[in-house]
């Protein structure tokens, strides 16, 4: 910073920066910046253009998919022990396969509930199995759920609340994973893009099941459920054949949380409906 | 005007305790330093990169640095008591940041996709297409700004710090930021101005009767 002293020129220019600032200080605390246009019109003008500054920059926000992604892995990251190797690093962005122990018991627990979920849909109480009795991509072959036996567990089971649709992150997961199927088949590289996208279908997704079950259709749930599982499946065979990268690990992983969610979801929805038809 | 005033005190002292706790390992108090900070330290890296994937990359950089340094973060008052010198702090690791990404990254060149981080505020494609060109504008204006100027605009009107936090950041005299703030939005008003006066005139056919 200088130290020598101010040229007449630079004296103007800090009373003029000053009087803006004092402007714009004013304005920011909810005041009035009291300038006239008419008497002031340079510092007026200054203010009209910041004004347009912040209303470009309002209108940017982080997409909500990200959002989530984004929230999930630094909550991983952010295990204990995690900090010390983050701070060891240097802060540099730790290999999301680095982070797979958090997501362990995720994926047992799914494992174990979808063995649940795929009986169920066996038995008919929450819909159709395919063929094999694994959960079927919903991509590739389209499930067909028994709306009046999952409706009727959902009718029980959810008050009436304004539902929420899952649909367009289905869409967005199904979409994805036929992408990175493609590229697989044609022998071409996987797109990271899709992968991240596969990973915020299901954060999106899960992040809902776990926060507003109640305003979720059971039929979707019942549907994400299935796609997840598969693509968890599909997902599992690629690294098999590619390699496991950073961008493969975190949608595998994130398809296997939501296939934990989406189970631990139903199973509840189940329950709820098995007590209410135990009540008189 | 600015994103947010500076924070009342109780506000203040609500964020020195979520600190507190995060720095305890308290992993809901990291969340919700994330979603604190999370739009401000995004839009400052979108400034920066304007590239939509490459500010989220580096926002999500940036928070793991926070994570990993944030045990080591003393809170000391910046002088004036109603500002938040973690505030200060964060956006210190994110200049740092986005400063070693162009280091790193000078051979590449912008792939701009700012359209994914516009808000939808329910508006029609007309609108949206609208607000996106609008919006775009004022990014590639501040992108023109030197340096010095553009560090100040993007703190001061992207990320909503106040005159101290920007000062604490860049490391400067808060006279300093003010000079910088006060040349940055003349200079973007000119760049603005120039734009728009080169920008075509829309074409307008005269109805020559009912169509």
């Amino acid at each position: 910073m200088s130290t020598s002293p101010l040229t007449p020129f630079e004296d103007l220019e800090q009373v003029e920066a000053e009087r803006f600032a004092r402007a714009l200080d004013a304005l920011e605390r909810g005041g009035s910046s009291d300038i006239d246009p008419r008497e002031d019109p340079t510092l007026y003008g200054l203010l009209e253009t910041v004004d347009e500054l912040d209303t470009a920059m309002r209108r940017t926000s982080p997409r909500p998919g990200y959002r989530t992604r984004s929230r999930a892995l630094l909550m991983d990251a952010a295990e204990p022990g995690f900090l010390r190797r983050v701070a060891r690093a240097g802060g540099r962005r730790i290999p999301f396969y680095d982070r797979r122990s958090f997501l362990v018991p995720f994926a047992t627990a799914a494992a174990a509930a979808g063995i649940t979920i795929a009986a169920m849909l066996g038995a008919g109480i929450l819909g159709p199995a395919d063929d094999q009795g694994a959960p079927a991509m919903a991509s590739s072959s389209p499930v067909q759920v028994a709306p009046a036996t999952a409706e009727a567990a959902a009718a029980v089971a959810e008050p009436n609340l304004t539902k929420l649709s899952i649909s367009q992150d289905l869409e967005s997961l199904r979409t994805s994973l036929d992408a990175v199927l493609t590229a697989t088949g044609r022998g071409e590289d996987v797109d990271p893009k899709a992968l991240r996208s596969i990973a915020e279908s299901n954060l999106m997704v899960t992040t809902l099941i776990e926060g507003s079950p109640e305003r979720l259709s059971t039929d979707e749930v019942i549907v994400y459920y299935q796609t997840a599982a598969e693509t968890t499946i599909r997902l599992g065979e690629l690294a098999q054949v590619v390699g496991d990268g950073p961008a493969l690990v975190t949608a595998r992983s994130s398809s296997e949380v939501g296939v934990d969610a989406a189970a631990a979801h139903l199973v509840n929805v189940q329950q709820q409906a098995e007590v209410r038809q135990v009540l008189p | 005007m600015p994103d947010r005033p500076p924070p009342p005190p109780d506000d203040l002292q609500r964020e020195r305790d979520m600190v507190a706790r995060a720095q305890r390992g308290e992993a809901e108090a990291l969340g919700g330093l994330y979603d604190l900070y999370l739009t401000q330290v995004y839009r400052y890296c979108l400034g920066r990169v304007r590239n939509a994937a490459d500010a989220e990359d580096l926002t999500e950089e940036i928070f793991l640095k926070v994570i990993g340094a944030i045990e080591g973060f003393e809170w000391r008052p910046l002088g004036d008591s109603d500002r938040s010198p973690f505030r200060a702090w964060v956006f210190r690791i994110a200049h740092n940041h986005v400063v070693s990404f162009h280091r790193r990254a000078a051979t590449r060149g912008p792939s701009a996709e700012l359209s994914e981080s516009l808000r939808d505020e329910r508006r029609g494609p007309q609108e949206l297409a609208e607000t996106k060109m609008a919006i775009e504008e004022v990014f590639e204006a501040v992108r023109e700004l030197p340096d010095a100027q553009r560090e100040v605009i993007l703190l001061r009107f992207a990320s909503g710090l106040t005159v101290a936090e920007t000062a604490e950041v860049l490391d400067k005299q808060p006279t300093n930021v003010k000079v910088l703030q006060h040349k940055g939005v003349q200079r973007l008003k000119r760049i603005m101005e120039e734009r728009a006066a080169q920008a075509p005139t829309p074409i307008q056919f005269k109805r020559q009767g009912p169509f």
